[in-house]
């Protein structure tokens, strides 16, 4: 009896696989990608629109491109057409046309193939970088410092500095430092750093490296990226942002709300997280439409 | 069927009523079973009692779950945790004393019983050779009719000993071998006890609460085996003496000290080297036992001499120390302390990571009369964890938990087949987190909550049935519901001997819990405490099972059961990386509320003695979960098929064989469905985000590994040594336990790739132990 019992308890279980009631698994869906950013102060906005790849298949920025698509910027109850300036890239441009904080631009685009799809961004407050410890203006030269044994993430540090919204109390949602090297080779890598620090910071070490190796030191360290959501932080732009000498172009941009519900599950630019989309602001497809303020010092990074 | 029925319950509110019921309208109903129960068993007056302790012979040791019967009646009990014994209101008469135990002689003493005595018998046993030609045997009857065993595990450090380990013999490791005890991969020591996250198990040592219970990210854990007297580990259904977890408990006791003579155990292993010395001392013993890897020392010689360059000054180190004295036969004072540690001091690397556990404990065992025995401690048990990344002005961490204890255990012996359990245990805990970056805090959370709990326990054995009883009321102040009741009962109906059928129902509360949940790997496991912001999280838990012996095994069981886990607390993902500043956030700030079931079948086979020993299991399982206003998935530790195995062939005298093997279905995972561009403002050209499928909705493949070990043994000077060899993973199966994305640039464009982490590779170590 007690094995019947078992037996049957076991049987029950055993086909519980197909009577459990999930979800039905989500199923691929081709859907327009629109990527656009809406720089303060521009007359030109230019979108990019693309289609999602299954994961099955091999792509490159040729292969999504969409083309053939209607795309409409509306603002303040003015529609504007984008113009396909090359496959999948849109574009309006006026000398009266000036994109302004705090005004709201929606884009809508349609193909008769794909869903519809459109997306919203309110265009954030200007900033204004003070407090620069040592004073850096554009056309300056500045020595590297290295990492040496006793050295930390933060120190030595070329110059600091701090980030403040020229409107009162509309700091930006979340601030986005940026130093791209612009001349990054071979000849221009870094290589007086400690070498145990540079292998762990700067990804890729220095000395017997190979070409593989350079090259992909160019291709992921050319720029070094910091995010914040912090009105009060003091930034200090240490060793760790520098892997190549030569020009630099350090860029910090004012981003939207748009831009940082769209990072805050993946602020460090990569997938993190297998289980979730980034909460896009592009209703009907992906992708994401932003807007931003950038201020941007140029100077020239010097060999101790 | 079952989940038809489940989901029909579920939908119809009958679970969720039941469950109301339990703690409403059936709390009355369970006081009266207490009560009722009180009115079985009564004797007449004329009566006498039978008490003592049984110790082993050789140590001095309590020995826990001895058969103790008189020979020719029906009358016996079972020793407890500290090895004492009570049989009150028996007959008087002539009577011989009988106490077995497997692993020891049998030892009988004749013994009077005049109206009124009061007998205290203490017995000290003598082990023998479990693994020996002859099979020993051993009534364990009494205990079988006595105890109800649903869903418990007791392991020794013998057994733990005898399993083919990862270079160092492990407690965690060898109860993963165990049905109903999932890993979550081959480089975690972490235990999935029946679906029930990490930090549903309370682990308890001593009695203490042990909170980090592991070293090298969860590789090994923190308990010395040598030093283990006993660990018990029960998956459900445990009685309402233990309080504040979901899942289950580990309680693991640790050797009092040898009182007999100085003795003592090395090993020294790939990873480390270990010593334990016990001895004597006044009316009492002493035991203490340290460890400490060598992996630092072992590179930094490697260096020294030009073979490697590789630097990794990483050690963990582990101390024992108890101490006890008898003040007299009726009491016994014990002192003991563990302290542990995790050091990572890479100052090149700019890299300072510290974390451990402390814990001492003064423990009273007073015995009031021959019927009322007692246990009171008070405890201290704190984690502390520091991390510094960077330099101090970069990424600063410290992650700790403090937790005073006192409590108190009563067991009033009513008759020789009812007793009555009753105590209280007041926790104080503080829970501190902090993170920083370049000096500026992202996090902090300070909590200091404190509980209070009181227990009642009755077990009654009647003739073919013995019936379990409990209730636990916990007041916790940080909570909106701060007095909960969780209402326990087990049954067991025994059919015939060494047959019976098991039955028990029960409630679960827990008020701490970690930041580990399926997702979210960590290092440590980072503890905090409900608030008002969120309910209290609760589990109801149902087994039914039948065991029995046959074809040589001492003990087969079959186990079914469900069980519902509400308000269980999952990571924010948006707050995965910290990039908001939280200064003293609520509960509900960080995480987000999720729902889980867990149910499934286990068949056990175990054969503890005789040359050929071991067990097998098969275990069926399913757990699902469902995130607030998500689709349930299956949870990462849903295993549909579980194969375990574990097998000692004692060849002779001098040589012993082990393996050890687990097939399980591949674990589940988040399949992409595809890919689309994305611009960063300073980007030149488009990256590319994943579009992620539902959740958990693929599976890897299934997950083979079988281990091997012969050990040699050998007699030196008076001293028991052994020589082993081993190999983790004979086949060299590439398992794969998680997958992660990339996309490659080739020349036809480029492509998603999975990329696969797979668990430990064909892996041999050997080592030599002695005891002395």
């Amino acid at each position: 009896m007690v094995l019947v019992v078992l037996s049957v308890n076991s049987i029950g279980l055993f086909s519980c696989d197909s009577i459990i009631d999930l979800p039905n698994p989500l199923q691929f869906e081709e859907k327009i990608v629109l990527n656009g950013n809406l720089e303060i102060g521009s007359s030109t906005v230019i979108i990019r629109l693309d289609v999602a790849t299954a994961i099955e298949v091999n792509f490159d920025s040729i292969s999504t491109a969409l083309s053939g698509a209607t795309v409409i910027l509306k603002y303040d109850s003015i529609e504007v057409v984008l113009i396909e300036t090359t496959a999948g890239l849109y574009e309006y441009s006026s000398s009266k046309f000036r994109i302004v904080s705090g005004k709201t631009y929606t884009i809508e685009a349609s193909d008769g193939v794909h869903e519809p799809i459109s997306a919203t961004t309110t265009a954030p407050y200007p900033i204004r970088l003070f407090d620069i410890s040592p004073e850096v203006n554009s056309g300056d030269t500045l020595v590297y410092i290295p990492a040496d044994d006793t050295a930390q993430f933060l120190d030595p540090y070329l110059f600091s500095l701090k980030v403040m919204s020229t409107v009162e109390k509309e700091f930006p949602s979340m601030i986005r430092l940026v130093n791209r090297a612009l001349e990054p080779n071979r000849e221009s890598m870094i290589t007086e750093d400690n070498e145990l620090k540079a292998l762990l910071f700067k990804w890729h070490g220095i000395g017997d490296d190979n070409d593989e190796d350079i090259d992909k030191r160019i291709r992921t360290r050319s720029w070094v990226i910091f995010n914040s959501v912090d009105p009060d932080a003091e930034y200090k732009m240490g060793w760790i942002y520098y892997t190549f000498y030569g020009r630099q172009l350090f860029e910090v941009y004012a981003l939207d709300q748009a831009y940082y519900n769209y990072h805050i599950r993946n602020i460090e630019d990569t997938p993190t997280d297998p289980n979730y989309l980034p909460e896009s602001n592009v209703n009907g497809g992906l992708g994401l439409l932003y807007s931003t303020y950038r201020v941007n010092i140029t100077f020239f990074l010097e060999r101790p | 069927m079952w989940g038809i029925l489940i989901n029909s319950l579920n939908e119809s509110g009958v679970i969720k009523r039941n469950a109301s019921a339990l703690l409403k309208a059936n709390i009355p109903l369970l006081l009266s079973i207490l009560l009722s129960s009180y009115a079985f068993g009564n004797r007449p007056a004329e009566s006498a009692t039978v008490h003592g302790t049984i110790t082993d012979a050789s140590t001095g040791e309590y020995v826990y779950g001895a058969n103790i019967f008189l020979r020719g009646t029906t009358l016996g009990t079972v020793s407890n945790i500290e090895g004492f014994y009570s049989m009150p209101n028996l007959p008087v008469g002539d009577f011989t004393l009988t106490v077995t135990f497997i692993g020891f002689l049998k030892h009988e003493e004749n013994f009077e019983l005049r109206k009124g005595n009061s007998l205290r018998i203490d017995v000290s046993l003598s082990p023998v050779d479990l693994e020996g030609e002859n099979i020993i045997v051993t009534d364990e009857l009494s205990k079988f009719k006595h105890n109800i065993n649903i869903s418990t595990i007791s392991i020794s450090p013998r057994q733990i000993k005898s399993l083919p380990q990862m270079g160092e013999v492990d407690l965690f490791r060898a109860l993963q071998f165990m049905p109903g005890v999932a890993a979550q991969n081959d480089y975690s020591s972490g235990l999935i006890v029946r679906g029930g996250n990490t930090d549903q198990n309370l682990i308890l040592l001593d009695g203490i609460t042990v909170y980090n219970p592991s070293h090298l990210g969860g590789f090994f854990s923190t308990f010395i085996t040598e030093g283990i007297r006993e660990a018990e580990l029960m998956k459900g259904g445990y009685s309402a003496k233990y309080g504040g977890r979901l899942s289950s408990v580990l309680d693991i006791k640790t050797k009092d000290g040898n009182n007999k003579r100085l003795a003592g155990s090395m090993e020294i292993s790939l990873v480390s080297s270990k010593l334990l010395l016990e001895a004597p001392i006044g009316k009492g013993g002493w035991l203490i036992a340290g460890r400490r890897t060598y992996i630092d020392k072992a590179l930094d010689a490697s260096r020294k001499l030009g073979i490697s360059e590789f630097e990794f000054p990483y050690y963990f180190y582990d101390l024992q120390a108890n101490l006890y004295q008898d003040l007299s036969p009726n009491d016994r004072l014990r002192i003991s302390a563990y302290y542990g540690n995790d050091v990572l001091d890479w100052q090149e690397a700019t890299a300072k990571i510290n974390w451990g556990n402390q814990t001492v404990s003064t423990r009273w065992r007073h015995l009031f009369s021959d019927r009322l025995f007692s246990t009171f401690m008070i405890a201290r048990s704190k984690f502390s964890a520091h991390f510094n990344f960077g330099g101090e002005d970069a990424l600063l961490g410290v992650d700790k938990v403090r937790d005073w204890t006192a409590k108190g255990d009563l067991t009033y012996f009513r008759t020789e087949d009812h007793e009555i359990s009753f105590g209280t245990e007041l926790k104080d805990l503080n829970v501190e987190f902090f993170q920083s970056f370049d000096s500026r805090g992202l996090i902090r959370i300070d909590q200091s909550p404190n509980f209070y709990a009181f227990y009642v326990n009755s077990r009654l054995s009647l003739p073919g049935w013995v019936m379990q009883t409990g209730l636990r009321s916990t007041y916790y102040n940080e909570s909106t519901d701060k007095l909960t009741f969780a209402p326990r009962v087990s049954i067991k109906k025994v059919l015939t001997d060494y047959n019976a059928l098991n039955f028990s129902i029960g409630r679960y509360y827990q008020y701490i819990y970690t930041f580990n949940d399926e997702f979210s790997f960590q290092i440590i496991d980072q503890w905090f405490a409900i608030d008002k912001s969120v309910p209290n999280q609760y589990a109801d838990q149902i087994m039914f099972g039948y065991e029995t012996s046959f074809a040589g095994f001492e003990r087969v069981t079959a186990e079914t059961y469900y069980k519902k886990m509400h308000n269980l607390l999952v990571g924010r993902p948006e707050l995965a990386t910290f990039d908001e500043q939280l200064l003293n956030p609520t509960v509900a700030d960080v995480f987000e509320v999720t729902q889980a079931e867990a149910f499934g079948v286990e068949i056990f086979f175990e054969k503890k003695v005789g040359s050929m020993n071991g067990n097998f299991s098969y275990v069926h399982s399913y757990v699902i979960k469902q995130i607030t206003n998500e689709p349930r998935y299956w949870a990462n530790w849903d295993r549909r098929h579980t194969l375990k195995g574990v097998l000692n062939y004692h060849k002779s005298k001098s040589t012993q064989f082990g393996f050890s093997w687990v097939y399980t279905t591949g674990f589940p995972f988040t399949q992409q469905l595809g890919t689309y561009a994305f611009w960063e403002p300073e980007y030149l050209r488009p990256e590319y985000d994943l579009i992620p499928g539902s959740r958990n909705n693929s599976r890897l493949p299934y997950n083979n590994r079988i281990d091997f070990s012969i050990t040699k043994h050998k007699k030196i000077k008076g001293a028991k040594v052994d020589y082993y060899f081993q190999i983790i993973n004979v086949l060299n199966r590439k398992n794969l336990f998680a997958v992660s994305w990339d996309i490659e640039d080739t020349e036809n464009g480029k492509v998603v790739q999975r990329d696969d982490f797979r668990g430990i590779p064909l892996f041999p170590t050997i080592g030599i132990r002695a005891e002395f």
